[in-house]
């Protein structure tokens, strides 16, 4: 329990968690607010603590789908955030747990299930299951795991392009073109490219998420974490390495066919993009993330934490859809009838 | 002696302008517009009409028209004062009503089949023209002129006679059962209910993309290479296809809308005011 000390509140010496909105150190008891580096201040002073030590992290393991979420104690996990089973088991969190950098979250648990009540309220289909209270506070915040990556990228395109130029003379219409051999070189710097480093969390929403503001990334510090949970990462960096690759490679030939300019037609006959400079950095960004099982499928939904973008998919219950489409038909039809008797 | 002789020429005299004022039967000009010489020159026409082509052709100046529609009063002349030539009474009967200044033509018999509504619209518009210069002479003569022409050209090809339906009131349950029959109100709730669902099932999902330009910063890229070089050049002549000429007749070139009249007979016609 040595650890937990430092995130007693100064004051009165109950615990503290993090206030997203005014990014600070909140107690509940005496109402007290703390810097980060009041606490760090008094941290030192009273406890010399070792922050490589992760004894004061739980992990719960999921039975289930053998996810593993990684908490402080602060919070109190009840159900797998990915398959919703109750079957976890609460361990202490041995092994390392030492990301480079976070960025805090900004949104409250509060305000991330309003966004979602009204999100989820909009989608017609979904079923009613999905838009009630005890689903909404299912919420939850996550540091997901990221790998942020620099690099330097060199590219080449090579094509053909072609200028066309049609004009009648006479009888005739005359189409003129001029082939041309287009090469366009160029170095593209890119920072801090995030890759999720999650083989649980979907790749895809992950990016629907993006982009993340960097200028609140700040050093990793266990502080951060109460109130919310985080993942460790469990995607290689090799493999995170290829899907960045691929992503910044296709930008950067989009951008050198952009420099191609004006051609009636471009086409790329060769191209090749080499790598340097790369530098990695393991990170964690908030997100908050709701998972539903519906119909044998996953649907995810997800909030970035510091931005509040939305992304995500909800269930589409058959027989709402079918009633609407039923009733829509109708009501036309006999709109349709009805005005039709009277026009005509 | 002489006395009687005088008196017989006379009589006969007088007898035979009237005789050929009735011979006149054809050319009514209640109006008073034309001349004797004038009306003897149209019924001259009008009699070599009758053995060319066995249509009996009227021309009806006037404007007592006792309140009847130039269409009703035409048809009615031409039906009880027994014109007429044939079994199926063929012929035209030409009415000025200077009540409405509206010109009208009736058709009986052959003349519908040879007189279609296009027909009969070209001859309106040539007539028309004179009669807003009040040159009724003119006019008539066209008449006759037109009458002529087609009678000459005879029934077109493709020709077919349409009925006019008459206006029923219908009442409302009826209208309403023939409305919900009508397919295409139901093709068109299908429409309507089918892409207002897929829109708002697709709006289901919400998946924005973004670009990797994002993490590129302002004064990252330095172009390290631009080549242009040409390599060669075509030309590409076609012949442009000369534009076809547009035309052929409609499909309702040919069509003779019929109608029935007081008495039971079929007639054709049109005409137009002036």
């Amino acid at each position: 329990m040595s650890g937990i000390k430092a995130f007693r509140c100064l004051n009165c010496g109950a615990g503290l968690e993090f206030h997203p909105p005014s990014q600070k150190w909140k107690c509940h008891y005496c109402f007290s607010e703390f810097e980060k580096q009041q606490l760090d201040a008094a941290g030192q002073e009273a406890e010399v603590v070792p922050e490589n030590e992760a004894t004061e992290l739980d992990s719960y393991h999921c039975q289930n789908c053998g996810a593993e979420l990684v908490t402080d104690a602060t919070l109190a996990a009840t159900h797998c955030l990915y398959c919703q089973s109750p079957t976890i088991i609460k361990t202490r969190f041995a092994g390392e747990f030492k990301p480079k950098s976070l960025i805090p979250f900004y949104l409250t648990k509060e305000q991330a299930e309003e966004i979602y009540r009204e999100w989820i309220a909009k989608k017609r289909f979904a079923p009613d299951e999905f838009k009630t209270a005890d689903e909404i506070k299912k919420i939850t915040g996550v540091y997901a795991p990221f790998w942020l990556f620099d690099c330097q990228v060199a590219g080449r395109i090579d094509g053909e392009g072609t200028r066309t130029n049609s004009y009648v003379m006479g009888d005739y219409r005359v189409t003129n073109t001029k082939y041309y051999q287009v090469v366009r070189e160029g170095d593209y710097r890119y920072e801090r490219v995030p890759v999720d480093a999650s083989m649980k969390l979907d790749d895809e929403l992950m990016q629907a998420v993006e982009p993340f503001d960097y200028s609140a990334l700040t050093d990793f510090s266990l502080q951060y974490m109460s109130g919310f949970t985080a993942e460790k990462y469990d995607k290689p960096v090799e493999d995170a390495e290829k899907i960045m690759a691929q992503r910044v490679e296709s930008q950067t030939e989009n951008q050198l066919r952009r420099e191609a300019g004006t051609y009636s037609s471009f086409r790329i006959r060769d191209k090749a993009f080499t790598m340097k400079e790369k530098a990695h950095a393991y990170s964690m960004l908030p997100v908050y993330v709701l998972i539903h099982q519906y119909g044998g499928k996953e649907y995810l939904f997800m909030i970035n934490g510091q931005t509040g973008k939305v992304c995500g998919e909800a269930p589409v219950s058959n027989t709402k859809r079918m009633t609407f489409a039923g009733v829509v038909f109708a009501a036309v039809w006999l709109l349709g009838v009805l005005g039709g008797a009277l026009i005509v | 002696m002489q006395m009687l002789l005088t008196i017989t020429l006379l009589w006969l005299l007088i007898g035979s302008s009237w005789a050929a004022a009735l011979a006149s039967s054809h050319v009514v000009d209640e109006y008073d517009v034309l001349s004797q010489g004038e009306i003897d020159g149209l019924q001259q026409q009008i009699d070599s009409l009758a053995a060319d082509h066995g249509l009996d052709v009227v021309i009806v100046i006037t404007d007592q028209v006792a309140g009847k529609s130039s269409r009703d009063f035409a048809d009615d002349y031409y039906d009880y004062n027994g014109y007429g030539i044939g079994p199926e009474a063929s012929g035209l009967l030409m009415l000025v009503n200077m009540a409405e200044r509206e010109v009208w033509i009736s058709t009986t018999g052959e003349a519908i089949d040879i007189f279609t509504d296009q027909r009969i619209d070209a001859i309106t518009d040539a007539v028309v023209e004179h009669l807003a210069d009040g040159v009724f002479f003119a006019a008539a003569q066209t008449f006759l002129n037109q009458v002529d022409v087609y009678a000459r050209q005879g029934v077109p090809a493709g020709q077919y006679r349409e009925p006019e339906t008459p206006q029923q009131p219908v009442s409302f349950g009826r209208k309403l059962l023939q409305m919900a029959l009508y397919w295409p109100i139901f093709v068109a709730a299908l429409i309507v209910s089918a892409v207002s669902t897929i829109a708002i099932s697709a709006g289901h999902r919400e998946m924005p993309k973004t670009s990797a330009s994002a993490y590129q910063p302002p004064s990252g890229f330095t172009i390290t290479s631009v080549q242009d070089r040409f390599l060669r050049e075509t030309t590409n002549r076609v012949k442009i296809a000369p534009s076809n000429s547009g035309g052929g007749s409609s499909g309702g070139a040919g069509r003779s809308t019929t109608h029935r009249s007081s008495s039971g007979r079929t007639h054709g016609g049109g005409g137009k005011k002036f």
